[in-house]
């Protein structure tokens, strides 16, 4: 009998630590996750850590209106980034409109997400002339800009958070419904749906135990792209005037409003929630990015 | 007319580089017959590779030379070596319906690899192709060349890429598992035809597999691969009939065919260690029955075998 | 073959039926038109009069049921606004988009391949990094936001170039480039990035397939390697995308359309939107949508055209 050494094996690995060692491994994506945490958090606190609510009228100061950033005023406050046309704290309104943004992308996302691949899935294990007619449904729609479907919505139901976020899911739906169906016909066809329907485990269990784990880092990738769509595509609207009401306005509407002083040279009404809608969405830009380089088989064993 | 030695080809990865060819030697004569045996992950494939300068980076052949006609590969402008590519050293793979490009006709594809390496007419190029496949055993040609890589079959595209190999009569021949993915009868087919055609034309041929039965029939010599490294190598009658170490036992005596009914199979027990976590010395080591406390240091490649236990 | 392009027009004709009909309800919704149209301080006569010179008073079903019948006669309903057909109106300002589209994608085509192919080759030089940035940052600025930044610095700060309307001139003399070409920029922006991204991926992809180390095994100079193995098949996908992309384009000059005030039919639809003229809106609708579906169309022939595989699908030992 030969003396076999006990190799010195490393600690066994979870899939999960591999993926979070192989997404840090790139400084650029974890630059885009510490600017993501930011934006969430910031987006999160924003009624604690701003200023001033911009919001408030009351508040407002109408004497500090147009203020360049760091001006002296004539109420003595200081504006670091400037005032808009109404008094308003600009940096407070940029992190009201981060959360805005945010929640509407997000929201949007999410419901978007769950509706499409619920359709979906069911699609691709209904089968037949249901699943015909539903991809036939999904392949109109996803050849429709997304602007255009979304204009007409709202050109419909009005202005308002719940109508973009209604318009936003009917634009997206359609990406993850493909997605989750493509991803579910990968997985009916391996061996372990075999195995576990020989098993005898009911549809229901093998659908959320062992489908929707495997199906779920192409929803995650298409969802980063999505999210980050849905909110330029909410913005672009709020610019163009529709969607959601001043009352509660997204970086887009901030940017609207600041539109008018562009040419009269204050920039800064429009310039810094600019710049802060293309921070929130570059950085989700650039998770979403090396997600996908970290999920894609295929590129990843070189 | 090819000389390797010490051939060590590394490749990179997050465990710190990995050593794919750990110091491989082995001479070729024109005109032989080398089979290249070994399991997935031995380093056969990457020899090949090496020997026709396809090593891409951030790979690398960190150590050793290939000498061909007496000139160093290793380290060759990238020139000199594509002008030895396709003309002098041929290489033909695996899979051959993702080697011929889907999208282009067989022609243009034949064509090409003509005028590469001779400018010569597109009328002439022509002819040598139509010549070309029907030396392959591939029936009316001229309008074959018309039709693109799909409506071929898997062993009749195969045979284009041999036609292809063969185009400018090379010295060397390097195949790469070329019938393993196809049907036995075809197999049988194409190994006959490559051993006519590299008879005929005096080339000499690498032959890559992992299958044993292949290369008695094909090989005048043959080299075992095991994680990276020859274990053993010789006259392919002498190695398979008396072989002297333990892993080409253990590979022959696990082929299911030469089972006896009745009794169960005996396959190598254990895996091969993967080529990140080597361990020192002896490779096969921890699967092997004769192993003991000398094998914890490399065995040197000594009258065709590296074991310090070999079988006699 | 024919009864596929006549089966791919009737399944055309369904989809535009459905879509005018969504739509031609789901404005019917939104407000009265009128109320816009007359001057606020009309009575109520004057009112009365014009719902039902615009046809407003009849039930929805009749109304649609007249645009149905006068679409037979290639009427599509006139603008309440400029009381004039309203698929003349449209048509009149469409090869404004469409200049201003073609230019985008020209754009778009010409530098995205090369600069995504580069990227793919070279994936770990400097320069592919830096067009990979760009790429994204390409990506994540919103295109309206571009436009603004594009104004500012090259119209007012710099002065280069003008910053709204389209002139006289045609496209092909400086005259009339000049107020294209920062539209035209801003709406390739984002192509741009996404040709560029595809590119790189379809390049690092195909070239770790077996065909391209056979080909370099041939000895083939790595011009041609790349020139005719690679890019033949990265074509395919790509072609697929790019005309996808083209009906997008059109469809987002609407942004580019309102912020550089350009005349074309991205413009009026914004307008036609907020003045209620549904007519014009519905025409527009009509006239994207045919257009999306030919694109479809052309690119999936363009597909069976590109791919040996589809073409000849039989398989001969």
């Amino acid at each position: 009998m030969s003396a076999v050494e006990a190799l010195e094996l490393p600690r066994p690995e979870t899939p999960f630590r591999r993926f979070l060692s192989e997404f840090f491994a790139s400084k650029i994506a974890t630059l885009g996750f510490a600017l993501l945490a930011s934006v969430v958090a910031i987006a999160l606190l924003a009624p604690l850590i701003a200023p001033q609510n911009p919001y408030d009228l009351a508040r407002l100061d109408l004497l500090d209106a147009r203020l360049a950033p760091g001006e002296d005023s004539l109420s003595g406050k200081t504006y670091v980034l400037g005032t808009d046309g109404q008094g308003r704290d600009m940096l407070s309104a940029i992190f009201y409109g981060m959360r805005v943004s945010l929640y509407v992308g997000v929201a949007s996302g999410v419901i978007a997400l769950t509706l499409g691949a619920l359709v979906g899935v069911l699609a691709a294990f209904v089968g037949g002339r249901f699943e015909q007619l539903v991809m036939r449904v999904v392949d109109i729609q996803l050849g429709f800009p997304a602007i255009l479907v979304a204009l007409i919505l709202l050109a419909v139901l009005g202005k308002g958070v719940d109508k973009i976020i209604i318009a936003l899911v009917c634009v997206q739906w359609a990406y993850y419904a493909r997605t989750a169906r493509s991803a579910a016909l990968v997985e009916r066809g391996k061996e372990y749906m075999e195995a576990a329907r020989g098993l005898g485990l009911p549809a229901w269990r093998i659908v959320l135990r062992h489908l929707l784990p495997n199906a779920m880092p192409p929803l995650i990738v298409v969802g980063t792209v999505q999210v980050a769509h849905a909110i330029a595509l909410e913005a672009t609207l709020s610019f163009l005037g529709l969607g959601l009401p001043p009352t509660e306005p997204s970086l887009g509407l901030l940017i609207a409003n600041g539109y008018e002083y562009l040419l009269s040279g204050k920039y800064w009404i429009s310039m810094y929630p600019g710049i802060a809608l293309l921070l929130m969405i570059l950085s989700i830009n650039l998770v979403g990015d090396q997600l996908r380089d970290v999920l894609n088989p295929r590129l990843a064993r070189a | 007319m090819l000389e390797v030695a010490d051939l060590c080809v590394e490749f990179p990865s997050r465990e710190g580089p990995i050593c794919a060819v750990n110091g491989v030697s082995f001479e070729l004569q024109k005109g032989e017959i080398l089979g290249l045996v070994g399991e997935s992950g031995s380093g056969k494939s990457v020899t090949g590779y090496s020997l026709i300068g396809l090593i891409d980076p951030p790979g690398r052949i960190s150590a050793g030379s290939i000498r061909f006609h007496g000139d160093e590969l290793v380290g060759m402008p990238e020139a000199r070596i594509r002008s030895l590519r396709g003309r002098r050293i041929a290489m033909v793979f695996q899979d051959p319906m993702m080697t011929l490009n889907p999208v282009l006709s067989v022609e243009t594809q034949m064509v090409e690899a003509v005028l590469a390496h001779e400018p010569v007419s597109r009328e002439i190029a022509l002819r040598r192709s139509i010549d070309a496949l029907s030396r392959v055993g591939i029936a009316s040609p001229e309008e074959r060349l018309r039709q693109y890589p799909h409506q071929f079959s898997g062993g009749m595209r195969q045979r284009v890429a041999i036609a292809i190999a063969l185009l400018h009569k090379p010295d060397l021949v390097i195949a790469d598992e070329p019938t393993t993915a196809l049907d036995v009868t075809v197999q049988g087919q194409i190994l006959h035809e490559m051993q006519k055609l590299v008879r005929e034309s005096g080339a000499a041929l690498i032959w890559i597999t992992h299958d044993l039965a292949v290369v008695a029939g094909l090989a005048d010599r043959v080299a075992v691969m095991y994680a990276g490294r020859i274990v053993e190598q010789g006259e392919v009658e002498a190695v398979l009939e008396a072989p002297r170490h333990p892993y080409t036992r253990g590979l022959l005596d696990s082929v299911p065919a030469a089972a006896q009914p009745g009794r169960p199979l005996r396959p190598i027990r254990g895996m091969a260690p993967s080529a990140a976590r080597l361990p020192p010395g002896c490779a096969f080591r921890s699967r092997c029955d004769r192993g003991d406390d000398a094998c914890r240091a490399l065995p040197e490649l000594a009258a065709g075998v590296r074991c310090h236990h070999p079988l006699c | 073959m024919s009864v596929y392009v006549l089966r791919r027009l009737a399944q055309t004709l369904a989809v535009l039926f459905v879509t005018s009909a969504l739509v031609f309800g789901g404005l019917y919704l939104v407000g009265d038109p009128v109320e816009i149209l007359v001057n606020p301080n009309a009575d109520q006569l004057e009112k009365e009069r014009t719902t039902k010179a615009l046809g407003l008073d009849r039930p929805v079903l009749e109304q649609y049921w007249i645009f149905l019948r006068g679409t037979l006669s290639g009427d599509f309903g006139t603008s309440f606004v400029f009381g004039r057909p309203a698929m003349e109106v449209i048509l009149e300002r469409m090869p404004a988009t469409l200049e201003l589209a073609f230019l985008a994608m020209v754009i778009s085509v010409c530098l995205g391949i090369p600069l995504g192919l580069y990227a793919g080759l070279k994936p770990h030089g400097f320069a592919a990094k830096a067009i990979m940035a760009g790429s994204i940052l390409g990506f994540s600025l919103p295109t309206f936001w571009v436009g603004l930044l594009l104004i500012m610095v090259f119209a007012v700060q710099l002065g280069w170039l003008p910053s709204t309307g389209r002139g006289t001139a045609p496209l092909w003399e400086w005259d009339g480039l000049k107020y294209a070409l920062l539209p035209a920029i801003n709406l390739a922006l984002f192509k741009l990035s996404l040709i560029i991204r595809l590119t790189r991926a379809q390049v690092r992809e195909q070239s770790l397939l077996d065909y391209i180390r056979f080909a370099r095994a041939k000895g083939l100079p790595r011009s041609r390697v790349i020139g005719v193995h690679l890019l033949k098949n990265i074509m395919i996908p790509l072609v697929t995308v790019i005309g996808l992309e083209l009906g997008s384009v059109i469809a987002f000059a609407i942004v580019t359309e309102t912020i550089f005030a350009w005349p074309g039919m991205g413009k009026l639809v914004i307008d036609s939107i907020f003045q209620l003229d549904r007519p014009v809106v519905v025409a527009y609708l009509l006239v994207t949508v045919f257009m999306f579906i030919l694109i479809n169309l052309v690119v999936d022939l363009l597909y069976t055209v590109l791919d040996p595989r589809v073409r000849l699908a039989d398989v001969r030992g």
